[in-house]
């Protein structure tokens, strides 16, 4: 196996990149333009979770490994990589007595300025660990939703994608189960899927109260009750807390798509990258473009500069694209083929980071004090 | 007496030892590997499912014999644990 390269910078952005065969850390100073890889880390494993903690000092990377021989597991570094925890028994498991083991886990969201971490994995279903990371309990609220029995998987499994804690509500979206919230600490959850329509179900019956395809949510980082959804075609807002979505996908070569982020500060600003059809998951026209909106999904202006405009057939998906909090802020994506791209001024233009990375599920980043 | 061949991406689950001698009754392969469990717990959740099922891309041996759980284990037998062919990432 070989041997990670690791990080020389211990300031700065982080990027964090989960692969089909491993992990990678890029690192940059804020000016965003000289750029360090570090890596493989779990080389051979996916990782499609990752996670930075800066809360309190820490400097924690939270990893969501799959070894296809050996399972699942979630693993802890605290000193960028140099070494990782081998905890002897899964720290996230169900239950005895469930019939359920984990498949995967998705999505490690550090959540407070406390210890509380959130998992959200496959089969769907949502884990919290109080001690940032280390040990961790199912959430029984969502585990005993009467609906938890109907969900059925996507083209990914059965996952739970996207945990959102937002001030006093939780928010978890599953495919094919849709966006649940919680509105008291996670004891108990309602579906908040109207308005959101499910094309791949009959006439008539397309908008059910659950069972929606979402790909992803992003919540406006000024305005505490909107959300922007990517849906399985469709692209969402909700200004209510998820209560009713409207359709905002007019604009757009394609409402079909993955990924979908919200900017780290300006309201009504946000990401998408559209993926011509669920039948042919590459960028529309073979031309990979980011689109942002500034006014909440009224319009939508694509960029460019930098990325490839002919014979791109690049397919980003759900956890593949990511911003910073610096001002302007940083965007990454990465792609399906190991392409890594970058923007330092809120995707006006971008840079290639690495041209040969495995395919690329999960992008995240942080910022070293 | 048993043996049981660990393989070398889960050595660090028994401080390197590559092969793990176990004085335990001959009996199904479950409880033989419950006993190696007993011993070293950190091999279990990579060889078992959270439901206690071998894992879909590992395979226990007999001597030469491909086995299930249920697979009796006679007096004196050597075990292996072999990650799959059917188990790599292309």
């Amino acid at each position: 196996m070989p041997q990670p390269r690791h990080l020389e910078r211990d300031r700065g952005v982080l990027v964090l990149v989960g692969t089909t065969k491993g992990a990678f850390l890029c690192a940059s100073d804020d000016g965003r333009t000289d750029w360090e890889v570090a890596g493989p880390y779990f080389a051979g494993q996916e990782v499609y979770a990752l996670a930075l903690d800066t809360r309190g000092g820490r400097r924690r990377i939270l990893a969501g490994t799959h070894s296809a021989h050996w399972g699942p597991t979630v693993s802890i570094s605290d000193d960028l990589g140099r070494s990782f925890s081998h905890p002897e028994r899964a720290p996230i498991r169900f239950p005895d007595g469930s019939g359920l083991s984990l498949k995967q886990v998705w999505q490690i969201v550090p959540s407070g300025d406390g210890d509380e971490v959130y998992a959200g994995v496959e089969p769907a279903a949502l884990f919290l660990s109080r001690d940032a990371g280390q040990t961790w309990s199912l959430n029984e609220g969502l585990f005993t939703h009467p609906h938890r029995t109907e969900w059925q998987p996507g083209g990914g499994g059965l996952c739970m994608h996207t945990v959102l804690p937002r001030g006093d509500k939780l928010y978890v979206a599953i495919s094919t189960g849709g966006v649940y919230r919680s509105d008291d600490g996670g004891q108990s959850w309602r579906p908040r899927n109207v308005g959101i329509r499910a094309p791949f179900l009959p006439e008539g019956h397309q908008y059910p109260e659950f069972g929606q395809c979402v790909h992803k949510v992003a919540a406006d980082a000024a305005d505490p009750t909107r959300l922007y959804l990517q849906h399985h075609w469709g692209v969402y807002r909700s200004d209510d807390a998820g209560d009713s979505w409207q359709n905002i996908g007019a604009g757009l070569p394609s409402d079909f798509g993955f990924a979908c982020v919200a900017h780290p500060r300006d309201a009504g600003t946000a990401f998408v990258l559209p993926i011509e059809a669920d039948m042919f998951r590459a960028v529309p026209d073979a031309r990979l473009r980011v689109y942002r909106t500034r006014d909440a999904g009224a319009s939508w202006q694509a960029l460019a500069d930098g990325l490839p405009q002919e014979g791109a057939y690049e397919c980003v998906l759900r956890d593949g694209m990511a911003a910073d909090r610096l001002a302007p802020a940083g965007l990454y994506f990465g792609t399906r083929s190991g392409k890594l791209y970058a923007s330092n001024d809120e995707g006006d233009s971008w840079r290639q980071l690495h041209a040969g990375l495995p395919p690329i599920v999960c992008v995240k980043t942080g910022v070293l004090a | 007496m048993l043996s049981v061949y660990v393989p070398g991406p889960l050595r660090g689950f028994t401080g390197g030892t590559d092969v793990v001698e176990l004085d335990t009754a001959p009996g199904p392969l479950r409880e033989v590997l419950a006993a190696l469990f007993a011993r070293h717990p950190g091999l279990r959740d990579r060889v078992l499912t959270d439901t206690g099922e071998l894992r879909r891309h590992v395979n226990v041996f007999i001597g030469p014999e491909r086995s299930r759980l249920d697979s009796p284990v006679p007096d004196g037998a050597e075990i292996s644990i072999l990650p799959a062919v059917s188990g790599g990432r292309s």
